[in-house]
């Protein structure tokens, strides 16, 4: 069965000049595969949690990128052995690229299509003994740090949290009801992972 | 004075199942510093491109994104102490500190132009040298392998990807042939503008 790790908390800060970010990155070992949702753009916090797992970035088989912010998707390219996801297709870095089935091959990992947010943004679902299935939502689900302790966990705040990144409103609400419905668990792209309300 | 540089040439050719494609990489040296713009995803290509100008991944100051895709972006990470100029709500990232930056951020000689339509947040960039302006296109304009590269501004978009805009396409197909010497597409030869295209 698979295993599901939080390697780094999603976080967003900001003031008028600047803002600080660097989305949720997790860690799912399934069989002898090692895949990393999102590996973000803080690289000394990331190579950290994949060493204290006893990881380093070759031996990450398969990248999942829920969208290409940069937030979530600048260090990619770090990740030298692996094969890279997003919402249709399946990239390797000598330029080749395919469609998948909704599903990391060789795996039971599934990957949804979740627009809204982004019009290309997916979302990854696991299923474990522990937590039941847990969703990797990315930015379908985040707050700034600020927010943390204001967002309730109930399905209807959580539909009408506001995005100011987003592209399509109705798009992105119909995802978020979307993964409510299916995930016990959901690890937003920026913020504390939550158990639904159900 | 800026000079650009062809590091790679893009490609896209398509498959029965999928593409075998990666963008057009350039170097481009201004005011002393390096700039890599849309590293693409073919790391031995990269690699060895950048090996040939005697760099390493530190040496580039700031990588220049076009757009999100994949083929444009996956290599972005392997440029350790770069700052990314990106189409991403126009912000500018450094490690994980995003700003807003203003369109000569790169320097005098090349400005940031704001060219959607390929999808809705695409940017592409004019350089001033001694040949003349350079326009780091993007996808604005960019060509499948075997077609015959000859520029139609009416051309339909080859991947119709979401957010593809017909006619901001066409407008920023115009923008850039109105501004530029040369330019630089996506996937595809560089080419000189035509002054007759320009009316």
């Amino acid at each position: 069965m698979a295993e599901v790790k939080i390697l780094v908390q999603g976080y967003a800060k900001s003031s008028k000049e600047y803002e600080l970010a660097s989305s949720s990155s997790v860690l799912i070992k399934e069989g002898s595969l090692n895949i990393v949702i999102d590996p973000g753009m803080n690289k000394v916090l990331l190579l950290k949690a994949l060493k204290k797992e006893n990881l380093s970035p070759e031996k990450i088989d398969y990248i999942i990128l829920t969208h290409t912010h940069l937030d979530h998707s600048m260090l990619t390219g770090m990740f030298n052995k692996a094969l890279v996801l997003d919402d249709t297709s399946i990239y390797s870095f000598d330029g080749k690229n395919s469609s998948h089935e909704g599903k990391v091959p060789g795996t039971s990992i599934k990957i949804i299509k979740t627009p809204g947010h982004d019009p290309f943004h997916c979302s990854v679902l696991i299923r474990t003994k522990k937590y039941g299935t847990i969703a990797i939502a990315g930015d379908v689900f985040w707050w700034p740090d600020s927010d943390e302790n204001k967002v309730k966990k109930d399905p209807k705040f959580l539909i009408a949290l506001k995005d100011p990144y987003m592209k399509d409103k109705k798009q992105l609400i119909e995802s978020r009801k979307k993964i409510l419905k299916i995930a016990d668990w959901i690890i937003p792209g920026h913020g504390k992972i939550f158990k639904v309300e159900k | 004075m800026t000079s650009i540089k062809v590091l790679i040439e893009g490609y896209a050719k398509e498959m029965k199942k999928g593409w075998l494609a990666s963008s057009t990489s350039c170097l481009i040296e201004s005011e002393g510093k390096k700039i890599i713009t849309d590293p693409g995803c073919n790391r031995e290509k990269l690699m060895d491109a950048l090996k040939k100008e005697n760099l390493k991944t530190s040496d580039i100051d700031y990588v220049f994104l076009s757009h999100c895709h994949p083929d444009h972006i996956l290599l972005a990470g392997i440029f350790e102490k770069s700052k990314f100029i990106t189409f991403d709500t126009n912000l500018m990232y450094d490690k994980d500190l995003l700003v807003q930056f203003d369109k000569h951020v790169l320097g005098k000689d090349i400005e940031i132009i704001e060219t959607p339509g390929h999808v809705l947040e695409h940017l592409s960039l004019l350089v001033n040298t001694s040949k003349g302006k350079i326009a780091v296109a993007g996808d604005v304009i960019w060509w499948v392998e075997g077609e015959r590269q000859v520029l139609d501004i009416n051309q339909k978009d080859h991947s119709q990807a979401k957010g593809m805009d017909m006619k901001n396409l066409i407008e920023s197909r115009k923008k850039l042939l109105s501004m530029a010497d040369y330019i630089i597409p996506g996937h595809g030869k560089m080419f000189k503008v035509e002054r007759s295209w320009q009316k």
